[in-house]
């Protein structure tokens, strides 16, 4: 692997190096075609940090690891290294400095003598090389399932950093509590505190201050503030936005920055509310990444998902595109050793079943449109949010304004979650969904919101069916159903969208 | 017993975190006491302090827009609560550019002066931060503590140099020795001392200038005495470090009276504060 950094992204790529220190004690450096990925998790597997710096961030970029062209047969080395933060930090210890003196950074690694090469052309001619000795090792990786997320925010680097600020440097463990209409932060404290001796702190904002809000199931995680720390320094410096996606209490969080040029996941397991489990034990107790995210070793199988849609205008009129995918039992115990698995850039492969349990959180009561909702709950179960070509629809979210058919749906500005995606025939689409009390279902979509494109009016993308045969309607005012941010939508983005008539 | 507060203007919410800011810095644990017109931090001469104590008394009504008391009972309207000022100091750290600030006394796991700070947003609603800062509540038994102490005996009284210069000067002294011996007399001039087996280090001050207390009984003893005698205090340098450091109310001047080795005394005046803290000679 050989890469060049310029000018103020050499600064960039020190500031990503401090955000990792916080987290592990080890940095990953890994190579791939689609940039240059530097992870690290903490000890106790608590944590896992991500930056993924796209070859655009770089003057030159180049994946090859070997410089003789490989023989016929040969399989390219598929390198992997691990440094120590304790030997990379020094090196970009003082950003101040390298923004006034360093050119360029040139970074390789030399298998050879098994190390890394970080060279430094600065002014006045002066080249700083450092040799890092590395190890090789397995790749380390995630699985996340961020689209399965019901609760999404998205919010400015700066006020997020307006938040944390009040809470003292040493403070461990923050609470993020959310409701449709309410977000707070406060601290938290562990069980054995002294609460009669301690601050508590809570600041309460309102949804509005935020670039996106979409809150499926009301929740409350808590999470090591410590380790966030590093990135939310991080997206002050580059005025990066920062999404946050979460479920119920246990599950991971994964606080994320996108942008054209590099990409950051933070995944941070949180507390398990023992609340809600009677089974646990008392002491509230950490969900380990291992626990909470699918961990496989097997490589990802494409899902039915990706055919064409010719294919499936031919396989499905009024079935669904329900996609089952063989889901492997989780390990109880892995080692360290152990290889977390791919992708946690929109991966595809989820326990789409468990997912959807913990989504939903509350108790279906009646409900009364035109599909049953044991009918709902059957197709439901396994079916993954459909695939349709390369674009994938995300469980979206969107607010019913009212209804123009009735009385079942009532007025309320409840948020309704995107269950099921079914392709039928004529360019009709049936979305099932629910909002954890009533289901409800709508015939015919708006073409943006399924294309990829992201819709930016404020007016809906849902349109009423020009019958009233099926119910329906209503106006998304703000919250389209969201895409995927896969860099294949990218490309996609500028190509008309593809249409969903399938005669 | 209720309490309500409600400060509105910037400048006097600087001013009050500056005021709690210096209290912090002087004492982990004081007690807060309340009246109907004014705000006491109080730290009385226990042995765990080292015998330092400190009064500081505010003027309600120039810091507070609304202010509400109903003390332990009618006749005493005044409540008493041990509180730790770091807590509150942190709490006001991040109000510099607040809307307004509540304080209350509330119950909720337990006694707790909470601050809510309404700070700007981008939206139409603002943030609000919460800060609830566990108090203990004292009991009325116990408030005879609680007296504004009398000005001392004074044999010199003095005014300091500026703060800053002296703290520089004690700093560096404190590297060498633990205690320091500051002596001054009525001729304006004043020297810290330090004295170990190897170095003594003195610094002079001169004209500095001695207030006149008017009609006091002890100024007529003093008038006696040769202007030129130095009265001398041997102290805990540490102490008054953290006197000299901690302050962020920069009063034009400040006030030493000397005991002549039993107490420091030194008085800040300002226009709506005044804070008087003890220091005793080391024995």
């Amino acid at each position: 692997m050989k890469c060049v950094l310029a000018g103020s992204n050499v600064k960039a790529f020190g500031k990503a190096i401090h955000a990792l220190s916080r987290v592990g004690e080890d940095l990953w450096l890994d190579p791939l075609e689609k940039g240059l990925a530097v992870r690290s998790v903490n000890s106790s597997r608590s944590a896992y940090a991500c930056f993924l710096f796209s070859p655009l961030f770089f003057q030159h970029y180049s994946k090859v690891t070997t410089q003789q062209p490989l023989d016929e047969g040969d399989v390219e080395p598929v390198l992997k290294c691990k440094l120590t933060m304790k030997s990379v930090l020094p090196i970009f210890r003082c950003l101040a400095t390298i923004e006034r003196n360093v050119e360029r950074c040139k970074i390789f690694i030399n298998f050879r003598d098994s190390h890394v090469v970080f060279q430094f052309s600065c002014r006045h001619g002066i080249t700083k090389t450092h040799n890092l000795g590395f190890q090789e090792c397995e790749s380390l990786q995630a699985v996340f399932p961020r689209d399965m997320c019901p609760n999404v925010l998205k919010a400015q680097a700066r006020l997020l950093g307006d938040v944390v600020m009040h809470f003292p440097v040493w403070q461990e463990e923050i609470t993020l509590a959310v409701t449709p209409v309410k977000v707070s932060f406060r601290n938290y404290f562990e069980e054995e505190t002294d609460l009669t001796k301690v601050m508590h702190t809570e600041i309460s904002l309102n949804p509005d201050e935020f670039d996106y809000f979409q809150v499926g199931v009301d929740s409350e995680i808590t999470f090591c503030l410590k380790e966030l720390r590093g990135l939310l320094s991080f997206a002050e410096s580059t005025g990066l936005a920062v999404s946050i996606h979460f479920g119920t209490s246990g599950k991971p969080v994964a606080f994320s920055i996108d942008d054209m040029v590099l990409e950051a996941n933070f995944v941070l397991a949180t507390l398990i509310d023992t609340e809600s489990q009677a089974a646990s034990p008392k002491r509230p107790h950490r969900g380990t990444l291992l626990q909470s995210l699918a961990v496989m070793t097997q490589p990802t199988v494409p899902l039915a998902g990706e055919m064409e849609l010719a294919e499936l205008a031919r396989t499905g009129h009024e079935g669904s595109i329900a996609m089952e995918t063989s889901i492997p039992e989780l390990p109880q115990a892995l080692d360290r050793e152990a290889e977390l698995v791919i992708s946690s850039q929109g991966s595809a492969i989820f326990n789409g079943k468990a997912a959807r349990e913990s989504v939903i959180a509350c108790h279906w009561s009646e409900y009364g449109v035109g599909v049953h909702m044991d009918q709902i709950q059957e197709e439901a179960v396994g079916v993954v949010p459909a695939t349709i070509g390369h674009n994938k629809v995300r469980t979206g979210c969107f607010y019913n304004h009212g209804s123009s058919h009735g009385d079942t749906i009532k007025q309320q500005d409840h948020p309704y979650f995107v269950n099921q995606v079914q392709l039928l025939r004529r360019g009709w689409t049936k979305v099932l969904c629910w909002n954890g009390v009533r289901g409800i279902q709508v015939s015919r979509l708006c073409l943006k919101g399924f294309s990829g494109v992201p819709c930016s009016s404020t007016h809906c993308c849902w349109r009423s069916p020009p019958s009233s045969v099926e119910r329906m309607p209503w106006c998304c005012p703000a919250w389209c159903v969201p895409v995927t941010t896969r860099r294949s939508w990218r490309k996609e983005r500028r190509s008309p969208a593809r249409t969903l008539s399938l005669s | 017993m209720r309490f309500r507060a409600k400060m509105i203007d910037i400048g006097c919410l600087n001013h009050f975190t500056r005021v709690v800011n210096t209290i912090s810095k002087l004492t982990k644990t004081c007690t807060l006491g309340l009246t109907t017109d004014k705000l006491y931090f109080i730290l009385s001469d226990k042995v765990a302090n080292g015998g330092v104590s400190m009064w500081c008394e505010l003027s309600q009504g120039t810091f507070f827009d609304e202010f509400q008391l109903e003390g332990v009972s009618t006749e005493h309207n005044e409540i008493y609560m041990d509180l730790a000022a770091e807590n509150l100091s942190r709490a006001l750290k991040t109000a510099h550019n607040a809307k307004s600030l509540k304080i209350k006394l509330t119950n909720k796991h337990c006694p707790c002066i909470t601050v809510a700070v309404e700070l700007p947003s981008l939206s139409r609603v603002s943030r609000v931060v919460t800060h609830d800062i566990p108090v203990g509540v004292i009991p009325k038994k116990l408030w005879n503590d609680f007296k504004e102490p009398s000005v001392p005996d004074f044999d010199v009284s003095i005014y300091l140099p500026p703060l800053k210069t002296m703290k520089n000067v004690v700093e560096r002294m404190k590297n060498l020795s633990n205690f320091l011996v500051l002596e001054a007399n009525l001729n304006g001039e004043m020297n810290l001392k330090i004295e170990t087996d190897l170095v003594s280090v003195t610094t002079h001050f001169k004209d500095l200038g001695n207030p006149s207390w008017g009609d006091n009984g002890s100024q007529d003893s003093t008038q006696d005495r040769d202007p030129e005698t130095m009265m001398d205090v041997k102290v805990d340098i540490r102490k008054l470090l953290q006197f000299l450091a901690g302050q962020q109310v920069n009063p034009s001047k400040v006030i030493c009276n000397i005991v002549n080795k039993r107490i420091v005394h030194f008085i800040l005046l300002d226009e709506d504060v005044s804070l008087q803290y003890f220091i005793p000679a080391h024995a």
